[in-house]
């Protein structure tokens, strides 16, 4: 919000790519935002549409075959891209924290809960042995996990998968990072685990006054988290706005089709759920046009094709990416 | 864990016993007639029967047997014919320097192992990869006798740095447990290796790098503790190997541990000395890889879990 002046966070023209037998592809494409601090940014799409990619370049995780560029990738105006190992890791977890996709496979099977939150505050913030194993225990309850002192000594193994998710959270609150980056926290989890897992968040962000880029598939769920809503689609941005505004008035057919196959979205119960035909493309695949233009009802033969549409305003704080709706506004998405 | 390790414990001492029985009736079934060997050439029959008197073969089998068992439950593994010594003596006495030297030698390559394969999957177009790769090959394709005597060569007798053979404390065991933790490195090298690189690939090892902690002791503690597994399985059935490479390093290297013993055991038909160190040895492989599935059960809590 405004009463941040600067924001914390400023991407430009973001991209990943990866070698391929059809030279290079890219999975994250021209992406830019920016966000402030106690703000949030939602990011949602479908699977593989590049949304971890995207937030794995912010902590310089991306895997080594990858090749990152950007215009601008700052953090408070630091630019990460320049960043070598140390500097890297003075920032990860300590500024940048991210609580990651799928907590089975984030969490070490050999590594106890304690040892691993013990070991992120170690590094960043150092301490005696009481002092790291305090701010251990106040991690996990802050996180909601029960009986800190008693059930830290557990392996990741012997916890539920709620459980583990609040590991995940706690491991991010450890260091009291200014941006949390939850990337799909809540996808594997009952829908009660759920709820409370992004009240937890909500509050976390209240409270610390955090930036939050919250991952998901469900843009349900962006109405609870509120702030900035991207929708992606094979790696690019198409639209982009405040989250009421981009729910109320999808203006990119991906966004509306997203919208009426989301079984979560209150106002669609009595409709029957319209999965979008087709299938996501692979990497590389809808370079050269609109990237949605083979699953488009709505599709321009000629331009979808031919030339990827840049950003059409649709007021202060929403755009779009589309022709149809550059040529013909919002009669021409419906 | 207790009911874990107990179970274990009585499954081990049950394959000993198997082992300890089989022993026995292949040595009697194969090993001839130990009172004719004993006997003088050209002996008197009754001469041949006061030796089988003596050796107690005028019983039948299964009370030689029990005999036998009763015998090994005092510690008593017979008399040495070659030596006139209880097998139990002589056994004791190369038991340890072999046991060292094996020892010396696992130490030795699973060190190489860890750090160089780790090192590698590291760093995979690093010295320490070219080095791993060019050592398992070397290892792979030198056999122990031949690592052995052309070490002998370069620094006992051109450089004579290090005794060429025999036992005379520390220094005999370096070229010895070098030669055998050559051979027995090449496996567990690459399987170190392997397990390391997928290891890293693994998410949980992007989460500890998204919290900034220190690249050795994610390999080196975050990943080991999970590479490690496949090693200490590689290592429960290459003991088998790590012997048969001790007793050819022993003979190389007149080195006088139980794989010497053997030889002038087999060598002389000195049958109740084989037969002792057969049993010895055998259980020693069943001993490691007991040891071996105690140290999973302390590393791995999903195998505790799965036995609780
Ligand atoms: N190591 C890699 N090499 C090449 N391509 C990769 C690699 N890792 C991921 N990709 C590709 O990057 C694309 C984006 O993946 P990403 O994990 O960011 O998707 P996502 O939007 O997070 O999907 P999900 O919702 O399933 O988590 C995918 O198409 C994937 O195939
Ligand atoms: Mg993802």
């Amino acid at each position: 919000m405004s009463d941040s002046p600067k924001p914390v966070l400023e991407v430009e023209n973001l991209s990943v790519r990866f070698p391929s037998q059809r030279g290079e592809v890219a999975v994250v494409d021209g992406l830019s935002f920016q966000l402030r601090a106690g703000e949030s940014l939602v990011i949602a799409g479908e699977s593989g549409s590049g949304k971890s990619m995207a937030c794995r370049t912010l902590l310089g995780i991306t895997p080594d075959s990858s090749r990152v560029d950007a215009d601008r990738l700052d953090w408070k105006g630091q630019g990460l891209l320049a960043l070598d190992r140390a500097g890297w890791n003075a920032l990860r977890g300590a500024e940048i924290a991210m609580i990651f996709q799928d907590p089975a496979a984030a969490l070490n099977p050999l590594i106890t809960v304690e040892t691993l939150i013990s070991d992120a505050i170690r590094q960043h913030r150092g301490g005696t042995r009481a002092e790291v194993r305090a701010r251990t225990i106040e991690a996990l309850s802050r996180a909601g996990f029960p009986e800190p002192e008693f059930r830290m000594k557990a392996f990741p193994g012997e916890l539920s998968g709620g459980l583990r998710q609040r590991v995940a959270i706690a491991l991010a609150l450890s260091c009291e990072p200014s941006l949390i980056i939850a990337d799909e926290a809540t996808t594997n989890l009952d829908v009660s685990i759920q709820a409370q897992i992004v009240e937890l968040l909500r509050f976390l962000q209240a409270d610390l006054g955090l930036a939050l880029i919250f991952v998901t598939h469900d843009l349900g769920l962006a109405r609870e988290i509120g702030g900035d809503l991207m929708v992606m689609y094979a790696g690019q941005a198409v639209e982009y706005g405040r989250v009421p505004e981009v729910l109320e008035d999808p203006c990119h057919p991906y966004t509306r089709g997203l919208l009426r196959s989301a079984p979560t979205m209150a106002s669609d119960r009595n409709t029957p759920l319209q999965p979008i035909p087709g299938t996501a493309p692979r990497p590389g695949e809808a370079a050269g046009g609109a990237p949605f233009r083979a699953r488009c009802p709505v599709a321009m033969e000629r331009l979808c094709e031919r030339e990827n549409p840049g950003w059409t305003r649709v007021s202060d704080t929403h755009r779009v990416a589309c022709h149809r709706f550059a040529a013909e506004g919002r009669g021409g998405v419906q | 864990m207790w009911s874990y390790a107990f179970r274990r414990l009585l499954q081990s001492a049950m394959i000993v016993l198997i082992i300890v029985v089989s022993v026995f009736i292949v040595m009697r079934l194969s090993a001839g007639d130990p009172a004719r060997l004993r006997a003088p050439v050209f002996a008197r029959p009754d001469v041949i029967e006061q030796y089988r008197r003596d050796f107690g073969l005028d019983r039948s089998l299964f009370e030689q047997l029990g005999s036998f068992l009763g015998g090994l439950l005092r510690g008593d593994f017979g008399t040495s014919f070659r030596f006139q010594a209880p097998v139990t003596d002589l056994i004791m006495e190369a038991l340890p320097r072999t046991l060292l030297l094996a020892g010396c030698s696992l130490a030795i390559s699973l060190s190489v192992a860890v750090v160089l394969g780790s090192l590698a999957a590291m760093r995979p177009r690093s010295i320490w990869s070219w080095l791993s790769g060019a050592l398992a090959a070397f290892g792979q394709s030198a056999p122990v006798f031949w690592t052995g005597a052309v070490m002998v060569i370069v620094f006992a007798v051109i450089l004579g740095w290090l005794p060429p053979g025999g036992y005379n404390g520390a220094s005999s065991l370096v070229l010895p447990a070098i030669a055998i933790s050559l051979s027995i490195l090449p496996t567990q090298l690459r399987v170190l290796r392997a397990a390391m690189e997928s290891t890293l690939q693994e998410e949980y090892i992007a989460t500890a790098r998204a919290f900034g902690i220190n690249q050795w002791r994610i390999t080196f503690v975050y990943a080991l503790k999970n590479a490690i597994l496949p090693l200490l399985t590689v290592v429960g059935v290459d003991v088998g190997y790590l012997l048969g490479g001790v007793i050819v390093a022993e003979v190389v290297f007149a080195f006088p541990g139980i794989g010497e013993l053997a030889l002038t055991a087999l060598k002389s038909r000195d049958y109740p000395l084989i037969q002792g160190i057969t049993i010895v040895t055998a259980s020693a492989f069943v001993v490691v890889n007991l040891l071996i599935d105690m140290i999973y059960f302390w590393v791995d809590p999903r195998i505790r879990q799965e036995h609780s």
